[in-house]
């Protein structure tokens, strides 16, 4: 509730994540991600919720895969077109098995509600939304270099938008950051990444 | 409120497409030889939403055939609380979302509204909205003229810019039947 007026940034944006990377030349996993986090990065703990409240366990990254992306279900233009995004890429991989995608709302006080399975589920069956409370989502956002912002309503009460960051985090069987890509990137790209690395991983 | 629907008495239906009837409303003026629309309306469609949506997003592109360049000040539809004009502007990867007061539409030329780019924000359905359903949106524009479109709402995959030739397309026969 606190929230809602306060400018919230993260400042741990992209440029972050790309000091801290050098491109792989030979042994390119990801060749169409935009970053490459070089060595993976760990994510600490974060307790985070389903809609309806249902804790997340917590070892809820680990094990496979995880296509991770940051918005709000309010949202009608950026967050819809990544996840048809999200969900016509992982469409197409072999090993929908190996990846788990999940949709971290920074919006608790519209979205702990039922309506963030409904709103993320619209998208593809498999997917999950999440979110908690703004301390575990900051722990989470910030760990992967995810930025978001709540504007201030203009009438109390009112509605409100929140900015945020428009890539998907991919993070690894381990629980740890290994590669962003963009959202609209050319169609298949990502899927193409996945067979790959899936294709040979053996989990 | 009361203003628009006046106006809308002195509409003449002008020309229907594949982007749906659009009609084309003047102050009334004393009598004068017709004028060609100024303004058309194309490709105009709202994007789905999962059924409890607040808001939703609709795209088009506007053409101004005129001599005179216009500004678009803002829309209205019957079937929501509120319409806006957004932009969407991309700074260090972070995408936010902004009201714009204002949007140029060149004499000749385009405005044109896309995904993840400049929407009508599309905000508090009066009752939830799916494919195939139709939003009746007012464009006023700066010179007094009002323009009326009609957006299909469109299934998200038909938004999809996808070429490819075998893409799978049993999920998106999901999650249509909720609620």
């Amino acid at each position: 509730m606190s929230s809602a007026g306060r400018l919230l940034m993260l400042i741990v944006t992209g440029v972050t994540i790309l000091s801290g990377c050098k491109a792989p030349e030979e042994k390119k996993l990801y060749p169409h991600a935009i970053l490459t986090p070089e060595p993976p990065r760990s994510i600490p703990d974060a307790k985070l919720v389903f809609g309806d409240g249902t804790p997340v366990s917590g070892d809820w990254l680990v094990g496979h895969w995880t296509w991770l992306y940051f918005g709000f279900a309010n949202c009608p233009d950026v967050c819809p077109m990544a996840l048809e995004f999200a969900a016509r890429e992982y469409g197409r991989i072999r090993r929908k098995d190996q990846v788990q995608v999940v949709f971290v709302s920074v919006d608790p006080d519209r979205d702990r509600s039922p309506k963030l399975k409904s709103f993320v589920t619209f998208y593809h069956p498999d997917f999950l939304g999440v979110t908690g409370t703004r301390k575990d989502i900051d722990t989470l956002a910030q760990a992967v270099g995810a930025s978001y912002v709540i504007d201030k309503p203009a009438v109390a009460g009112g509605a409100y938008n929140v900015s945020h960051s428009n890539m998907v985090f991919i993070l690894n069987p381990q629980g740890q950051l290994s590669a962003v890509y963009a959202p609209g990137i050319p169609e298949g790209q990502m899927a193409e990444d996945f067979d790959h690395l899936l294709g040979k991983e053996k989990v | 409120m009361k203003r628009v629907l006046l106006m809308a008495v002195s509409c003449a239906i002008l020309s229907a497409g594949p982007a749906g009837a659009f009609v084309v409303c003047d102050k009334p003026k004393p009598a004068s030889a017709p004028m060609a629309p100024a303004v058309s309306v194309e490709a105009a469609w709202v994007r789905e939403a999962p059924p409890q949506a607040e808001a939703m997003a609709g795209y088009m592109t506007l053409r101004n055939g005129g001599k005179e360049a216009l500004k678009l000040l803002s829309a209205q539809s019957p079937q929501f609380k509120t319409v806006e004009l957004h932009e969407v502007v991309t700074i260090d990867g972070m995408a936010r979302m902004q009201e714009v007061k204002e949007l140029l539409l060149p004499a000749g030329g385009t405005l044109v509204f896309e995904p993840g780019s400049t929407h009508i924000m599309l905000i508090g359905p009066k009752k939830s909205m799916a494919a195939g359903d139709k939003v009746s949106l007012t464009l006023r524009f700066s010179n007094g003229r009002e323009i009326k479109s009609t957006l299909p709402v469109k299934a998200r995959q038909a938004s999809s810019h996808d070429h490819h030739e075998h893409h799978d397309h049993h999920h998106h026969d999901d999650g249509h039947h909720e609620n």
